[in-house]
């Protein structure tokens, strides 16, 4: 039986100028997985989220959501997904509720009070409902930054380095609710992500981006089983990448 | 219109919750309140030592408080409505456009199906809300003083010049805290998007003004308007740049509204050269910040 494919990239560039970003890029992602973007700084991951998300236009190649052309059928690419980009700060001087309120009825949510209580009780963070933003930690901002991600049911959910800047006890809930939203509803995740030790607990799929170009990508399982018994995740990606290990 | 109504109630939100815009609304709220006081004290001790004046029969001259006009005492708002009211304006406006920025709150809006010109219509209008409630509150406590002053309640024309007045400064608020927030959707920095549009304000409130009168600056302080002189091709240069002295349109038709000087008429090319500025600065403001939503402030 073939997988659906959730997300595909068909030789994708992106240049910014005389700097090319992305470099014939081509990538695809099954419905219902986990998605790891590896790369070190600069790699271009954040510019293929942003090209996913319809945020910028590639300079050339193809890119689809769920069957949808990202440039000629951006309205339907974007009902379809949800984003949480890096270090969302959401609005300061407004309550959880009002916030949500805000992007629900952006995402065109008529009446999104329900739909909020349902995400926020999803996300144990209803008892939070009308504190104001500003004074939550940076954990408790990426909760709320999820909530207004999946309050529109995306399919596929984009997340930019997601765990930046927690701690490691907002490290772990965060992962719990990225886990939960996989299981629970389903959801296609891709996520951008420089930490091989949110990959390893994860992702069911990684990719490696080099220089804006794929060098590799598999399955978790395979690629532990393609290389030595001794290797740690973090040798394989250094093998890959053929960068020496610092 | 549901990303307009969104868009509304959450900018009413933002702006009277964040501290900036608290801050400037209140200095603006208590100076034009002041300026009624100031009004009420002045003619009461003016009118304390003339009767000490008159009971010691040192003068048969009339009271001058007697005879001006019932807006008389409205006069010094105008200033404050230059200076002040037009600062708060850029300061609501900017700030509007900079929470989206500060917030990377563009970005989600962004990957959403939202009709980017209804939402910042819905700030606008929100900001224009604010405005005018406060031009509200203001002219309610100048009625309510000019009450007590004068002993009597102001007549029905003398009502509608108040609000003709009210109306005018509402507009150029509006259209300021329109540039106000066009800059905060273009410029690079917070620091830029508040000193560009100030530096314009500079330019039309003092710099433009003293080139076509010869003014001393601290005379365009005044709130009625200063008189542009010159001869020949003088004459020239000022009838082609006065269009864009904003501020001294503003002071003409609001004088001339109030009827506090009988020598300052309703002039058409004032009215033309406002009305062009408020209409231009508002319909700029929509479509520069439609299409230039998202731009990222620099790190």
């Amino acid at each position: 039986m073939t997988k659906e494919i959730a997300i595909a990239a068909k030789n994708i560039t992106k240049n910014y100028g005389e700097k090319s970003a992305l470099n014939g890029l081509n990538l695809s992602v099954n419905r219902g997985e986990i998605y790891g973007l590896l790369g070190h700084n600069g790699a271009g991951k954040t510019t293929t989220v942003s090209i996913f998300t319809t945020l910028i236009q590639p300079t050339s190649g193809e890119a689809t959501i769920n069957g949808h052309d990202i440039a000629k059928e951006a309205s339907q690419v974007r009902n379809s997904i949800g984003y949480l980009p890096e270090n969302v700060q959401l609005y300061e001087y407004l309550s959880v509720f009002e916030n949500l309120e805000y992007l629900g009825k952006l995402s065109g949510l008529k009446n999104p009070r329900n739909r909020i209580l349902e995400v926020l009780d999803l996300l144990e963070f209803k008892s939070h409902l009308h504190e104001k933003v500003s004074t939550f930690s940076k954990g408790m901002k990426q909760r709320v930054g999820v909530a207004q991600a999946i309050l529109h049911s995306p399919e596929v959910l984009f997340l930019d380095e997601p765990t930046s800047g927690l701690d490691p006890e907002g490290v772990i809930q965060l992962r719990e609710i990225i886990s939960l939203l996989n299981k629970e509803l389903g959801m296609t995740i891709f996520m951008n992500t420089h930490l091989l030790s949110e990959v390893t607990k994860l992702c069911t799929q990684i990719g490696i981006l080099k220089n804006g170009k794929l060098i590799y990508e598999n399955s978790l399982s395979s690629t532990i089983d393609s290389f030595d018994e001794t290797d740690s995740l973090e040798d394989i990606y250094f093998k890959i990448d053929g960068a020496s290990k610092p | 219109m549901m990303v307009f109504k969104a868009a509304f109630k959450h900018e009413l939100l933002s702006s009277l919750r964040s501290k900036s815009p608290q801050l400037v609304v209140t200095v603006f709220l208590v100076l034009t309140s002041i300026s009624s006081i100031i009004g009420w004290l002045t003619v009461r001790n003016v009118t304390k030592i003339y009767n000490d004046i008159v009971s010691q029969n040192l003068t048969k001259a009339p009271n001058p408080f007697t005879n001006v006009p019932s807006l008389y005492y409205m006069r010094d708002s105008v200033i404050y409505v230059v200076l002040i009211g037009s600062l708060m304006s850029i300061i609501l406006g900017a700030q509007a456009s900079l929470r989206d920025r500060k917030s990377n709150a563009n970005e989600l809006i962004k990957t959403r199906n939202v009709n980017l010109v209804h939402r910042i219509l819905g700030q606008l209008s929100a900001i224009a809300s604010i405005i005018v409630l406060l031009e509200i509150v203001a002219l309610l406590t100048s009625f309510i003083l000019i009450w007590v002053i004068q002993k009597t309640p102001l007549n029905i024309g003398a009502v509608f010049s108040l609000l003709g007045y009210g109306a005018v400064s509402a507009i150029l608020m509006i259209a300021l805290a329109a540039i106000g927030f066009t800059f905060g959707t273009i410029s690079k920095s917070e620091e830029s998007s508040l000193l560009y549009p100030i530096v314009g304000w500079a330019l039309v409130t003092f710099t433009i003004p003293q080139i076509i009168t010869s003014i001393h600056p601290v005379a365009l302080l005044n709130p009625t308007p200063a008189v542009s002189t010159g001869t020949g091709l003088a004459q020239s240069v000022i009838n082609v740049i006065s269009p864009l002295a904003v501020m001294e349109n503003f002071k003409a038709i609001a004088n001339a509204i109030l009827g506090v000087d009988k020598s300052i008429q309703l002039s058409l090319v004032d009215l033309l050269s406002f009305s062009l500025f408020a209409g231009v600065g508002v319909m700029a403001s929509v479509v520069i910040s439609s299409k230039s939503f998202g731009r990222k402030l620099d790190a």
